[in-house]
């Protein structure tokens, strides 16, 4: 017999209840939803790829949830928008390859706390276009080309592996070295 | 929210509901079949009936009887088939209870 579980109970428990009796997960969402749906929007910027991120987020917290186990310094919240993040990237990723148009900014490349507003015309995408293309000429030669490839020209890791002539390793790491310049410099000129 | 919570639905009863059921009906049509090649149960009914004359408690009276007088084996079989019978109906009736307590407004 499964008593009511009152609202206020701790995530972990609610979340335990909801093995035995499905609708204690409404308090779970009821509780996440919007903070979940602000955070996806941050990321792919469109109402409905957010809804459908946290959907799923919601789906994959309920499937896996039995292997979440509450450990010192790891709570339900940071293990569920860990999904959430890791969900609304691979969304990202599948936008990104399914529009060639797609305009978004790659989460790493601005400030996630202030993301952009939802109604940003084509012509700010375009001038944060020009704000990319500008740092990107201040990087190093090789560092800037394949930051450029990637997020400009939206070229594949295996092709700039090809037109660079380097192992997928070698542009990984590149490609991690650059993004963080690249922080740098973006901070720097904004200050 | 609706298609959230139909989702995890979804989810909850084909792991703890679905299971369930289909080892106790895989049980109850295994005793079933062992139940058949021991006893009759048209014949049973149609003297039930006959001896019972339209009157249920005479009917349910000649029933009880007849399962009092029978082997042993016959009787674990009904007991089983019972028991399994009220498990299943257990089971459904908590996934009904789950579904209308998760999608009430």
């Amino acid at each position: 017999m499964v008593l009511a579980m009152n609202p206020e109970a701790p995530d972990e428990e609610i979340l335990r209840q909801s093995f035995r009796d499905p609708s204690q997960f409404k308090f779970l969402v009821a509780r996440y939803q919007d903070p979940f749906i602000r955070k996806a929007m941050g990321i792919v910027r469109r109402q409905e790829d957010a809804e459908d991120i946290v959907q799923e987020t919601f789906v994959k917290i309920y499937k896996y949830g039995k292997n979440f186990q509450k450990r010192a310094g790891i709570e339900f919240k940071s293990w569920a928008y860990k999904i959430l993040m890791n969900t609304a990237f691979t969304r990202y990723q599948d936008v990104k390859k399914r529009s060639d148009s797609t305009e978004y900014l790659d989460p790493v490349l601005y400030d996630e706390e202030k993301p952009l507003s939802y109604d940003d015309n084509l012509g700010a995408v375009s001038d944060a276009k020009a704000a990319v293309k500008a740092v990107i000429e201040k990087m190093p030669e090789h560092l800037g080309r394949i930051l450029g490839f990637y997020y400009l020209e939206d070229k594949s890791y295996k092709d700039i592996c090809k037109l660079e002539k380097i192992s997928m390793t070698t542009l990984k790491m590149r490609l991690f070295r650059a993004k963080r310049l690249f922080k740098n410099l973006s901070a720097d000129s904004i200050q | 929210m609706n298609k959230l919570l139909w989702k995890i639905y979804t989810i909850w009863f084909l792991r703890r509901i679905l299971p369930l059921i289909l080892i106790q009906v895989a049980v109850l049509i295994i005793v079933l079949k062992l139940l058949a090649g021991k006893i009759f149960l048209g014949k049973i009914i149609e003297n039930a009936s006959i001896a019972s004359d339209s009157n249920i408690w005479e009917f349910a009276k000649y029933l009880l009887g007849a399962f009092l007088q029978t082997n042993i084996a016959v009787q674990i079989f009904i007991m089983l088939i019972l028991s399994v019978g009220a498990l299943i109906l257990r089971d459904l009736g908590r996934a009904m209870f789950s579904y209308l307590k998760t999608f009430q407004k």
